[in-house]
């Protein structure tokens, strides 16, 4: 069973994820990936074709561009691109492009700002993402240093940025920044910056050991000028919008993970048979392939149905963090699972389970780490 | 005025994991149920709801340790309005 099968898929929603689920396995899983894998080159066709099916705006309503998908749909359509194409960069990018710009630009943005911005992102032609971490805020998120002092008619944002998912390629960036005077959750602040504008300083990639061709880098902005329209919702607010934004990316980030664990866990099971039917003795292995495809089914089942929550209403953190925690653990220990099929061989750089396991190792750590989830879903259950 | 129930309702739904948990009056919210960011959810919903303003001085730890103490603190800027 996988997510085409699940029961609360509509006709609709199943049909577009058995169709992103050819594509993605006929033209996006080509010959070229190993070579840019290794060299961390972000596919700019592979995006363009995401955009032709529509996932650069999946969620967002169709009048702004977007393909109107339910959660539960994005949940089958992402699961579907992660089963079949092996590019889980490719796919981590066009997450954080869809949580970080479009899903904020949609609940929060004004009418000028959604019209400016939001068919461009849905159409896939601009590449969006958020920007809050610092190379000092360590575990607080809202520790920022980057400040946007108000000048005249216009906000000065002056500070730097790390660890930002498509910062490389990205053309519209939503710059948390904290008004002065403020601290803590207080007064932080996005506002919308375009690629190219006066003092925003885009560094070179940042290298990574998983999800390499998802772009990773630094921002400086050296009095970057932006006027009042700029901000994303009100002013000194912008822990909602990034709290919506995390709400979405929990709910929804290990979609592609959860289809890639699949792809590798049926390529497992097929050496398995293999190497049987040549002699071997597969040994515990089958108990492992048994015990990956268990906890795979729970994941799935614990991510549609959680999805198909909050699309009926429910709402609050608490509920996406369990599903993110329990999909980055499943797909982590899957990774470190499946490689015991082929024994020693399995250690060989050339291993189609390598490059899993090294993506799957970021899924406990972004967006939050495992600790962070555990303790959201704590504090949901008054501990 | 402020309709409790709604508050009550919001808080349950918005950051209990058990949705059918009962939450008093009394209850401790921040910091043990809801985090800063937790506040400024329950910002956006009582400004939302209850048609009042916040300010930046409202955002202190006492004003959102309890249920009661939220609803103290509308109906201190509803009567201020």
């Amino acid at each position: 069973v996988t997510g085409l099968d699940h029961p609360l898929l509509d006709p609709d929603s199943r049909a577009f994820a058995e169709d992103v689920r050819r594509v993605a396995t006929e033209e996006l899983a080509d010959d070229s990936f190993p070579e840019r894998e290794r060299a961390g080159d972000f596919w700019e066709a592979g995006w363009r074709r995401c955009a032709d099916l529509g996932l650069c705006g999946l969620p967002a309503p169709t009048e702004w561009g977007g393909r109107g998908a339910s959660r539960l749909a994005t949940a089958a359509a992402l699961e579907a691109l992660g089963y079949g194409c092996p590019d889980a960069g490719l796919v981590f990018s066009l997450n954080a492009h869809l949580w970080s710009a479009v899903i904020p630009l949609w609940k929060f943005g004004s009418a000028r700002q959604r019209e400016a911005y939001l068919p461009r992102l849905c159409s896939g032609d601009w590449i969006g993402l958020h920007a809050m971490t610092e190379p000092e805020s360590g575990s607080d998120a809202f520790a920022l240093r980057t400040v946007a002092r108000p000048v005249g008619d216009e906000f000065v944002i002056s500070g730097s940025k790390t660890m930002i998912t498509n910062a490389p390629q990205a053309t519209l960036f939503i710059i948390f920044a904290r008004l002065p005077e403020t601290e803590g959750v207080r007064g932080v602040t996005p506002f919308l910056v375009e690629r190219g504008a006066p003092g925003l300083e885009v560094a070179r990639p940042m290298q990574k050991l998983g999800l390499r061709t998802s772009p990773l880098g630094e921002l400086t902005l050296n009095d970057v000028s932006v006027s009042r329209d700029a901000i994303l919702g009100r002013p000194g607010r912008g822990a909602q919008v990034f709290a919506a934004s995390m709400q979405w990316e929990r709910l929804l980030i290990m979609a592609g993970q959860i289809g890639a664990l699949q792809q590798s866990l049926e390529q497992a099971i097929g050496c398995a048979r293999e190497r049987r039917s040549r002699g071997y003795v597969i040994g515990d292995v089958a108990d492992r392939l048994v015990d990956t495809d268990v906890a795979l089914a729970a994941a799935r089942a614990l991510l549609y149905e959680t999805a198909w929550a909050y699309d009926q209403g429910e709402s609050g953190p608490a509920r996406a963090a369990a599903v993110k925690l329990f999909a980055a653990e499943t797909v982590l220990r899957g990774a470190l699972e499946l490689p015991q099929v082929l024994d020693g061989l399995a250690y060989h750089a050339e291993s189609p389970f390598d490059r899993r396991l090294r993506d799957a190792l970021g899924g406990r750590l972004y967006s939050g780490t495992s600790q962070m989830m555990r303790q959201i879903v704590a504090r949901g259950m008054g501990l | 005025v402020i309709e409790p129930e709604s508050l009550r309702d919001f808080v349950r739904q918005e950051f209990l994991y058990d949705r059918n948990s009962p939450l008093g009056d009394d209850d401790p919210l921040f910091p043990d149920v809801m985090d800063s960011l937790g506040v400024m959810t329950v910002v956006h919903f009582v400004e939302n709801a209850y048609g009042v303003s916040l300010a930046d001085s409202d955002l202190r730890a006492e004003n959102f340790r309890s249920l009661r103490t939220i609803a103290a603190l509308v109906e201190r800027r509803q009567a201020a309005a």
